[in-house]
């Protein structure tokens, strides 16, 4: 397949500079919230398509946690009781925060402090 | 918000038969219908505000209303208007700061759907600028000394027999629903699984059974110059255990960005507490008001998915709802951290 000049991830983020630049300070007043919001789609759009890395932690934590990466099968052992332990619910917990905070990094960084 | 200011939100026929309706139920001479206007926050509800002028009968001078109706896609947890404005007599009885309300249609011949008027308190409701202010440790109080004052409604107060009592434990009604709101992201989404499996293997001691608001938090009361004019939005009331409205009130979630300030982002979890035990008489269980706060980002989790599916569904296409979709992911990791909390940190 030929390689698309620029790529989607380019694209995307010419396309948010130059809402951020050219068009949103010059929304008015009862279309700037909706102008924010797009601005947000395209940021989370963006960050989803660059997400290799955070990616990877999601699938290593999975892995660590039931040795494959497949959430439907992590939540079927979490449904059977396989996690209530002290040690293993401790254990899942911190995996699962681990997983929320990568998918974090994608939808909403800021909120990781 | 994206009805053009121009739109009249009344038609002229429909003004007179309010207008006609309303000298009728209020005794009086005549009824002048004026200045009326979309206010926000109608994601379930109508409301409108009215200036009347009132001439003769019982509630005789100007008197600014909102006019309150069903929206056409209600929420099937949501009281219909005419339950919502008993529920608000209950309230404004019992002298909780609930708006007043003056006048109930419920036969939808008037302006084609049940309705209630109310009077209009002033102020701010919008969270995200309420938390901009300075804190005010009286407003904390007084939050708290409403519900205190909300919860000495017990079951089997007058006007409320339609108000469903919980068959199961108010625990399993709770984890019951959300997991139906839920629907298949309960099997796919291990922090939600999770957050289930939690909640029910530690479920804490269930206190008293009282009127809840159930939506009791930042966004949903007014504040005019610092104090409390009026808690709103009622349309989720119902029996429920004494924590869940001290646990959904100050969860993480609804702090508007103001994490330290643990009572709604607005103020100090202990001026609120004291608020509420001054007037409930009640000791606040702390390890309730925790559990239940976790009870609360799973519920607003479940309100989040569904809005999300509303929009990928393709019945209702909206970049708000799809946003809402992706706010899931923080709603876990305050609930994740609330439990690891509830854990001893572990």
């Amino acid at each position: 397949m030929t390689p698309e000049l620029p790529d989607a991830g380019n694209l995307l983020e010419t396309a948010l500079n130059s809402l951020r630049t050219d068009l949103l300070p010059y929304l008015p007043d009862h279309a700037r919230y909706t102008g924010l919001m797009v601005a947000n789609a395209l940021s989370i759009a963006l960050r989803d398509l660059r997400a290799e890395p955070a990616r990877a932690e999601m699938e290593a934590a999975m892995t660590r946690l039931i040795g494959r990466n497949d959430a439907t099968t992590l939540c079927r052992a979490i449904q059977a009781g396989r996690f209530d332990a002290p040690d293993h619910d401790s254990a899942l917990r911190l995996n699962l925060l681990l997983i929320t905070k990568a998918r974090l990094s994608i939808n909403n960084p800021k909120a990781l402090g | 918000m994206t009805t053009p200011l121009s739109a009249e939100p009344l038609t002229p026929d429909q003004v007179r038969s309010l207008t006609e309706w309303l000298t009728r139920q209020a005794g009086a001479r005549s009824v002048v219908v004026g200045n009326v206007r979309r206010l926000s926050g109608g994601a379930i509800s109508v409301n409108l505000a009215i200036d009347l002028m009132i001439e003769g009968g019982d509630v005789a001078g100007p008197c600014a209303a909102v006019l309150r109706s069903g929206s056409p896609s209600g929420v099937s947890a949501s009281l219909d208007k005419v339950r919502e404005a008993a529920v608000l007599k209950a309230a404004f009885d019992a002298g909780v700061m609930a708006p007043e309300p003056l006048f109930v249609e419920a036969t939808g011949n008037v302006l084609g759907a049940p309705f209630y008027l109310m009077r209009r308190a002033t102020g701010l409701a919008a969270g995200h600028r309420l938390v901009k202010a300075p804190t005010v440790p009286a407003l904390a109080y007084e939050l708290g000394r409403q519900l205190g004052r909300l919860h000495a409604i017990r079951p089997g107060a007058p006007g409320l027999d339609f108000l469903p009592m919980p068959t199961n434990s108010i625990v399993d009604e709770c984890l019951n629903a959300y997991r139906d709101w839920l629907g298949d992201v309960a099997g796919k989404d291990p922090v939600l699984a999770y957050a289930l499996r939690w909640l029910d293997r530690r479920r804490p001691a269930m206190g008293d059974l009282v009127l809840s608001h159930r939506d009791y938090r930042t966004g949903n009361y007014m504040v005019d110059d610092g104090r409390l004019t009026a808690i709103i939005d009622w349309e989720f009331a119902g029996w429920s255990d004494a924590m869940e409205d001290i646990g959904w009130f100050c969860a993480a979630c609804w702090r508007f960005g103001q994490r330290a300030r643990e009572a709604g982002g607005i103020g100090n979890r202990a001026d609120f507490y004291a608020g509420y035990e001054q007037a409930s008489g009640r000791s606040i269980d702390h390890t309730a008001v925790g559990w239940w706060e976790v009870m609360a980002h799973l519920r607003w989790a479940a309100i989040a998915v569904q809005q999300a599916m509303r929009h990928v569904s393709g019945a209702e296409p909206s970049l708000e709802l799809a946003l809402t979709g992706r706010m899931v992911t923080e709603i876990s990791y305050d609930m994740l951290q609330q439990i690891d909390r509830m854990e001893g940190g572990a």
